[in-house]
């Protein structure tokens, strides 16, 4: 007997979408990751012909950039928050640098109808609009991660961008490393340190539009694993923006809507990782109905089926998790649990990294090699450990209030 | 920076050969395997001016190679202490896994031509250490397609199952063996090799127990080859299939000719026991290159203004690596020593100066088969055995190379992960060598059989 799906999603529509976000997932991220992977440069990510932007045209065509924006914005307003878990699992089982990227660029656009500027939310008008050209993606530096960017402001490091007030603008300086989406992204969603010349330095979330003066983008950068992720440092040199692009992030409205989008942001995190380990745990059990060994597939082997078992129950436990943060988020939007979210993030990525290990275990010779997928999600989710914050930091962080 | 060599017992010689492997490993076949990971088609690591050839060359240059073969013909085994071995291995294993393997595995074929009846076989041995030019190199053709780590499988009772019978057949006609089959593209050197431990199907009734051994010259009519392996890790590793299609293999070429050898038996538990000790030594090193990174990555780095080493949480992770690291290593050398002993003294030690005491031991050993086969059919019709499993093992040592190897590669995997870790967002580019360190590890818990498969084997011993 097949193993039951217990997911459950209330709302209808939901329903749908998650079934259409599966076969979207299926038919072209998980080809197009797979391309983008063996690409030997990382400049191939955005290359004229890059699969990628079949894969940003088709998600925008099926409207999967518009729900948590605001409905009077062009987007879909709040949806089945269960249903929003599924369907980032589903992306991150097709191809886990697809999925933070296509994430990334929804929750800067996020971020920017958070600011309120006319000009700004023009912007977040056509990017929910844009389903064709795709000239329009958000871009968020490495920092911005599941911990929200309050925590930072205190007691993290100061930020890297600073800006100083010139007349109704602001100027910037600085270099952000290892920027997500860089090299193809139209605006950028960042903290910045501004500081006007007589008061004290206060800290901002701005959003930059990228194609103004005094922008560079560094070169792509070669990663170990979900190479079809763009990233690259942007560096600013007296680059000018008008001053409404910034708001203080200890404002008190604007500082809790942040921290509802970092909370998003999380828990798609966590949820790709998860899709990415259900994928790996996926493929090993279909392997081992194939492959013979001894004289029977592996899978009437006792020893196979305990890994299966092992693994099958360590995903569920990450899933679980998951799915609890996002029924709290839903009911407390405005104050996320961050130990929680660190903790579904430790435990997603290190239950990925597990999982790909023993699926490949499984796969044995074949499991190390470019011919099957299984290398590939390992070397993709043990990138996860490490982005989106060290999970060894992200643990020492989440205890410190306790 | 300081280890304590706690063999205390190693002689001027041996410390000197240390310090030769060491510097070779360190100047040559480091950044080679560096740059050698690198490439994105893997037939690019064989072109003419690759680093690959740079690091066979300077290896034989040194004369490291003939650490295997005996003084008889050329080499230094039995010359030297059986620490020998063990300690180059080490060296390479630091400075390389992926390479490593390759030197290692480069020699098996010629090592095992000392045993063969017929001079023109022994010879090659003497030719390889003779070879500066790298123009010899051997291969362990053993694993197949449908057929792989079932293989280690035949050093337990379970072997005699017909269900894992190889699939590469050697039918003897005349004067001739007629060879069948596919090796699959895990055999290292597999593109590269000139020769070959070649493990052929003999009596396929009796599963992989009914295999031999042939030292098969891969330049005969018939012998094609895949292209070389794309792979995670170990990318400098030459990997590739060899297919066989109607092969005539003189007979000469057959050195073990009488099934049974990868029985449950004191010769196929040697042979796991050395293989597996070797990957031991080999990746317990590897482990503590990746240890060595991330204590020196620890100790010029700050995060967030302190330095990383000054953090007891960080120094709590670095001395619980050491100490794996040393466990894993300590346990490595001293079970190679004890395989690689038993190829010295006094076998071999006797016969430094005389050829003909090989070709003895060679004969003795097909002698020693033919008695086990009819020992062991006498013995399943006496007993009315007809159950495989019923069957039991007469020799079960190779569990210490097995306990070794399990425990230095996944020492290996494990630690290289925590430098990871402690490296943070560096290590997340191709660049960084705890990158490349951390997938070669990850390859070495399949490589040489998967480690539960491994275990399984090896529990009947306990």
């Amino acid at each position: 007997m097949p193993i039951r799906d217990i997911d459950i999603i209330t709302d209808r529509q939901s329903a749908a979408m998650q079934k259409e976000v599966k076969g979207f997932a299926a038919k072209l991220v998980r080809p197009a990751g797979i391309e983008l992977d063996l690409a030997a440069a990382p400049e191939a990510i955005f290359a004229k012909n890059s699969p990628l932007w079949g894969v940003f045209a088709a998600y925008r065509k099926l409207d999967l950039h518009l729900p948590g924006i605001d409905e009077k914005l062009g987007g879909m307003g709040q949806i089945d928050p269960h249903a929003r878990v599924l369907m980032a699992q589903s992306l991150g089982h097709a191809d886990m640098g697809l999925a933070i990227s296509l994430m990334v660029s929804d929750n800067a656009f996020g971020h920017i109808a958070l600011l309120g500027d006319k000009a700004l939310l023009k912007a977040v008008g056509d990017y929910c609009a844009d389903s064709t050209s795709c000239s329009l993606i958000g871009s968020l530096p490495a920092s911005f991660g599941v911990l929200p960017l309050t925590y930072e402001a205190t007691k993290g490091p100061a930020p890297a961008l600073t800006a100083r007030p010139k007349g109704k603008q602001l100027e910037i300086s600085g270099q952000l490393p290892r920027v997500f989406n860089a090299n193809i992204a139209s605006h950028l969603i960042t903290d910045i340190l501004v500081e006007p010349p007589d008061l004290p330095p206060w800290h901002g979330l701005a959003a930059i539009p990228l194609e103004i003066k005094g922008v560079t983008r560094g070169n792509p950068q070669a990663k170990t694993g979900q190479r079809s992720l763009n990233q690259a440092s942007l560096s600013f040199e007296n680059a000018r923006i008008p001053a409404a692009f910034v708001q203080n992030l200890a404002n008190p409205g604007f500082y809790e809507s942040v921290e509802r989008l970092t909370a998003e942001r999380a828990q798609f995190i966590v949820s790709a990782y998860n899709g990415a380990a259900l994928c790996a745990w996926e493929e090993a059990l279909a392997y081992s109905k194939k492959r013979v060994q001894g004289g029977t597939p592996i899978f009437n082997h006792k020893n196979i089926r305990f890994q299966l078992f092992d693994m099958f129950k360590k995903i569920e436990a990450s899933r679980s998790f998951a799915q609890r943060i996002a029924s709290y988020n839903a009911v407390n939007p405005k104050s996320p649990s961050y130990p929680h979210a660190a903790g579904a993030k430790c435990l997603a990525t290190e239950t990925a990294v597990d999982v790909a290990s023993q699926a490949i275990q499984i796969f044995g010779g074949y499991g190390l090699t470019k011919e099957f997928p299984l290398e590939k999600i390992f070397r993709d989710a043990r990138v996860g450990m490490i982005e989106h914050g060290i999970n060894e930091e992200l643990a020492l962080k989440a205890m410190e209030g306790a | 920076m300081g280890y304590l060599d706690l063999d205390t017992v190693l002689c001027r010689r041996l410390c000197k050969l240390q310090q030769t492997a060491r510097e070779f490993g360190m100047q040559v076949v480091r950044p080679a395997g560096i740059k050698l990971d690198k490439f994105t088609d893997p037939k690019d690591t064989l072109a003419p001016g690759s680093p690959l050839w740079a690091v066979f060359k300077g290896f034989r240059e040194l004369g490291l190679h003939k650490a295997m073969i005996p003084k008889a013909f050329g080499g230094t085994l039995g010359d030297y202490p059986s620490l020998a071995t063990p300690l180059i291995n080490e060296q390479m294993g630091y400075a390389d896994g992926g390479l490593s393997i390759s030197l290692l595995v480069s020699t098996m074929p010629f090592a095992f031509a000392v045993l063969s009846p017929h001079k023109e076989v022994r010879n090659w041995a003497r030719e390889y250490v003779e070879d500066k030019s790298a123009s010899m190199i051997g291969c362990w053709a053993i694993t197949e397609p449908d057929h792989g780590t079932d293989w280690v499988m035949g050093t337990s009772s379970a072997g005699c199952d017909p269900c894992t019978a190889p699939g590469l057949t050697a039918v003897k006609k005349g004067d001739e063996y007629i060879i069948n089959g596919w090796k699959s593209a895990w055999v290292s050197n597999g593109t590269i090799a000139t020769h070959a431990v070649l493990h052929v199907g003999l009596d396929s009734s009796r599963g992989v127990h009914g295999s031999g051994i042939a030292l098969c010259p891969l330049h005969l009519p018939g012998i094609s080859r895949g292209a070389p392996l794309n792979k995670i890790g170990q990318r400098p590793l030459n990997q590739g299939e060899i297919i066989f299609d109607e092969v005539k293999m003189p007979a000469k070429y057959m050195l073990l000719a009488v099934p049974g050898f990868f029985g449950a038996n004191l010769f196929g538990h040697t042979f796991l026991g050395l293989a597996n000790s070797s990957m031991g030594v080999t990746f317990a090193s590897q482990a503590q290159a990746s240890f060595d990174e991330a204590l020196f990555f620890a100790k010029n780095n700050t995060l967030n203004g302190t330095s990383l080493v000054q953090r007891p949480d960080i120094k709590i992770r670095l001395f619980r690596m050491f100490a794996k690291v040393e466990a894993a290593r300590l346990l490595a050398r001293k079970v190679s020593d004890h395989f690689f002993g038993l190829l010295s003294p006094p076998l071999v030690g006797a016969a430094t100066k005389r050829q003909i005491t090989f070709w003895a031991l060679g004969k003795a050993l097909n002698a020693y088969f033919t008695a086990f086969d009819r020992y062991e059919k006498v013995r399943q019709i006496s007993k009315n055995i007809t159950h495989p499993d019923e069957s039991t093992g007469m020799m079960d040592w190779g569990k210490y190379g097995v306990l070794s190897k399990i425990t230095a590669t996944e020492t290996a995997v494990e630690v290289a992960g925590q430098a990871m870790q402690i490296f943070g967002e560096k290590a997340l580019s191709p660049d960084c060598v705890i990158d490349k360190m951390f997938r070669d590890a990850r390859s070495s818990t399949i490589e040489d059989g998967v480690n539960d498969a491994l275990a399984i084997a090896s529990c009947e011993g306990l």
